[in-house]
């Protein structure tokens, strides 16, 4: 259970940073603007067939702020540990390389979570101020919720993993938003014209917006599951491989 | 010493080359499982409406395609584009059940000019329509994205979704590759339904016929006896001699069982049809339909024509878009159609269109002299003996769906379509005519291509929105913008101080 120990301690320090509470206000405050946003166009019948979660989901500003965010969260998992030295007591610890990348994940992970807590907040404030009620179709928010838990993963294993490559936090965070951006990028590819269906077919088997389009509509489907733990898998070896080839290093 | 370094580096070499190999088997796994999950999955639509599963008689089409199946979507209209998106994703359901047999292309006229023009060359569509193209063994089916939605008139609400209708339908067209035929009846001084060279010929606007993917023949019912069986619609366009009594005979029994007929009839004129057409509250007035106009000598003069404005249009599908596309339609020498009143809520018998209070129609009989009809200029409305406007110049009877009490199947049940004129559609007279021809083309397209109907029902669309009380909208923008944000700040300002302590 050391990994746990170490998830706990990963986690704790996350919300000992005052850079944390910057982000997650500045995370609330977009995520609020964004949602009043939606709310009145669909309140404006701009948006006659999709719910505010939906619209919110596909967004571009969503995106945006996903982009930028996972970095500033995972930037400072190993990097920092590097720049300051601590990895060293990390490494000569009695815990395993997954350990530490484990835990490194999963309080990242969570605190990615955490800052997206602000949207479903507002939603239940729509909820209970609207009146009538809108229509609340569970499988459509399981489904949106599951994904954004999936890509989420698969996002800031990314960000665990080119973190783990330097001590420079910046650095980091520049690999790791080049990754996400090349990443999404390709479900952007979608739009272009006379792509033949294998392409096609390819593209939107790793196309996020896609699959939480998807999500929003209630469809489920097993193919972004199966992408996103193996992406996510092969994300965390990878981590880890970096942080074995340090400790052989010594 | 030196045992000792080459012995380190020879295990670390041989540690990275293992990392290496590690990393190769990793790479070489998540490949393999994405390629599997790629190819075997698990797809189910968990919405509550249930809005993109595909009914077992549509997966049933889909599987047993025997050629390659291609659907394309061309977006022309952006601004009416309702349930686009709803309709591209139903598309790619057919994709995912049809597999390598049904290819999906969306064509943007914007971004892809020259691949729209082609396929309108090809396909022959509108131009105006956000449209839907099946194509299988070299043949196609269009269908209207505006055809998909039961829409309300008045308030624009959908009542519900015909997507997979009709576009089972479509492919069930096209496997069983039935052609549509559409009969244009002659032996009566009828217009020459395909004559591109005659004035008074209609080849011009039955051209526009073919991107509707229709077969168009001539019926002569003195010699054939009854209407054949694989016609989809009869179009009697603008006799000058009437059917004889057998003939109209033919004509009752063919819409006595589900037909479909379309009438365009010239003033003075007769079609011998007027028992026939009683029976669907429909018959055409003795009449010539006349407007007072002023001459460039600023003279009031009275003429004979039929001036439908925009506002004169009904909510019939056929014209419903008309008034949205500021249509209006002149026609010079039309007669006026009598609708027996319908007050019921869904009414079967409904005027297409109407001209303004201004027009009356001048009872005129087939022997009124050609002396009298000379007098048109000086005619003034005759309460005794004239209709008062405002005078249906069209009008179009639906019976609605019926059900065979065999086969329980579905089919859409007699309808008629009566317009009081049929100059209108000449070759002369409708070239650079977008109204008439459109009115042509929706009144043909009304009356055939809902023919085939299958048993599968219409989605009804899941319902959203927001309604918030001006109070309500207050509270929930603080609450996002100051009350949410503001927590984490509290809770920052709680960690930073618990730490000082």
């Amino acid at each position: 259970m050391a990994w746990w120990t170490l998830f706990k301690r990963e986690l704790s320090s996350y919300f000992h940073s005052g850079v944390a509470y910057v982000v997650l206000f500045g995370s609330a405050l977009a995520q609020g603007i964004q949602f009043l946003f939606i709310a009145s166009m669909v309140m404006q019948n701009h948006y006659t067939q999709s719910s505010v979660m939906q619209v919110f989901f596909v967004w571009p500003l969503f995106w945006l702020l996903l982009l930028v965010q996972i970095p500033l969260i995972t930037m400072r998992v190993f990097s920092e540990e590097l720049k300051l030295g601590t990895i060293e007591m990390l490494l000569t610890a009695p815990v395993t390389d997954w350990d530490v990348v484990i835990a490194k994940f999963l309080g990242a992970l969570v605190f990615f979570l955490v800052l997206w807590l602000p949207i479903t907040l507002d939603l239940v404030a729509l909820q209970l101020f609207s009146s009538p009620p809108p229509p609340v179709y569970w499988s459509q928010i399981g489904l949106t919720a599951l994904t954004i838990l999936l890509l989420g993963s698969f996002y800031v294993s990314i960000g665990v993993f080119t973190s783990a490559l330097t001590r420079n936090q910046i650095i980091a965070a520049v690999l790791c938003f080049a990754f996400l951006f090349f990443t999404f990028g390709v479900s952007l590819l979608h739009f272009m014209q006379n792509l033949n269906d294998s392409v096609q077919a390819m593209i939107s088997y790793v196309s996020s917006p896609e699959h939480l389009s998807n999500a929003g509509l209630g469809i489920f489907d097993s193919r972004p599951l199966v992408y996103y733990v193996t992406a996510t898998l092969l994300m965390l070896y990878l981590a880890k491989s970096v942080v074995q080839s340090r400790r052989l290093k010594g | 010493m030196k045992n000792e370094t080459t012995s380190a580096k020879s295990s670390r070499r041989s540690a990275g080359l293992q990392s290496v190999l590690n990393l190769a088997l990793a790479i070489f796994i998540l490949v393999a499982l994405n390629y599997l999950g790629f190819k075997y999955y698990a797809h189910k639509d968990l919405s509550a409406s249930q809005f993109y599963t595909l009914s077992g008689k549509t997966q049933d089409v889909l599987k047993h395609l025997d050629a390659p199946l291609h659907i394309t979507t061309v977006l022309i209209d952006k601004v009416h584009a309702s349930y686009w998106e709803q309709t591209q994703n139903l598309l790619q359901e057919y994709q995912r059940v049809g597999g390598r047999n049904v290819t999906l292309e969306k064509v943007d006229p914007v971004y892809d000019r020259a691949r729209a023009v082609e396929l309108q060359e090809r396909v022959h569509f509108s131009g105006t329509d956000n449209i839907i193209i099946f194509e299988y063994k070299g043949a196609n089916r269009v269908v209207k994205l505006d055809d998909l939605l039961d829409q309300d008139p008045q308030t624009g609400q959908v009542g519900g979704y015909k997507g997979e209708q009709a576009f089972t339908s479509a492919i069930v067209a096209l496997v069983e590759g039935k052609a549509e035929k559409v009969y244009f009846t002659a032996g009566h001084g009828e217009h020459p339904a395909t004559d591109m060279t005659n004035a008074v010929g209609y080849g011009l606007v039955t051209q526009l016929l073919k991107g509707e993917n229709l077969t168009i023949d001539t019926l002569n019912l003195a010699s054939a006896g009854a209407v054949p069986a694989d016609a989809q619609a009869v179009i009697i366009a603008g006799p000058n001699v009437a059917f004889t009594p057998a003939e109209a005979q033919a004509i009752d029994k063919y819409l006595a069982g589900n037909g479909k007929v379309l009438i365009l009839l010239d003033p003075l004129a007769q079609d011998g049809l007027d028992d026939v057409l009683k029976k669907y509250g429909l018959s055409f007035d003795n009449d010539i339909v006349l407007s007072r106009v002023m001459t460039s000598t600023g003279q009031q003069s009275t003429t004979p024509l039929a001036y439908i404005q925009q506002t004169g249009f009904s909510s019939h599908p056929i014209v419903a878009k008309f008034p949205a596309a500021n249509y209006a339609l002149p026609i010079v020498d039309a007669r006026s159609v009598h609708v027996q009143p319908d007050s019921s809520p869904s009414p079967r018998v409904q005027p297409l269109m109407s001209t303004g209070p201004e027009a009356w129609g001048w009872n005129v009989q087939p022997s009124t002299s050609d002396a009298e009809l000379s007098t048109v200029s000086s005619r003034t409305f005759d309460s005794k003996t004239d209709i008062p406007g405002p005078l249906a110049i069209a009008a179009a009877f639906d019976a609605g769906t019926v059900t065979d009490p065999a086969t329980k199947a579905q089919s859409m049940g007699t309808r008629v379509v009566l317009v009081g004129s049929a100059h209108f559609l000449e070759n002369d007279t409708i070239q650079g005519e977008t109204v008439g021809a459109n009115l042509f083309i929706n009144a043909i397209d009304w009356l055939v291509k809902k023919n085939a109907t299958l048993d599968i029902s219409p989605k009804q669309p899941q319902v959203y929105g927001v309604s918030l009380s001006p109070m309500s909208q207050r509270t929930v923008t603080w609450t996002s913008i100051i009350f949410i944000p503001g927590i984490a700040l509290a809770l920052g300002a709680f960690a930073w101080f618990s730490r000082r302590k």
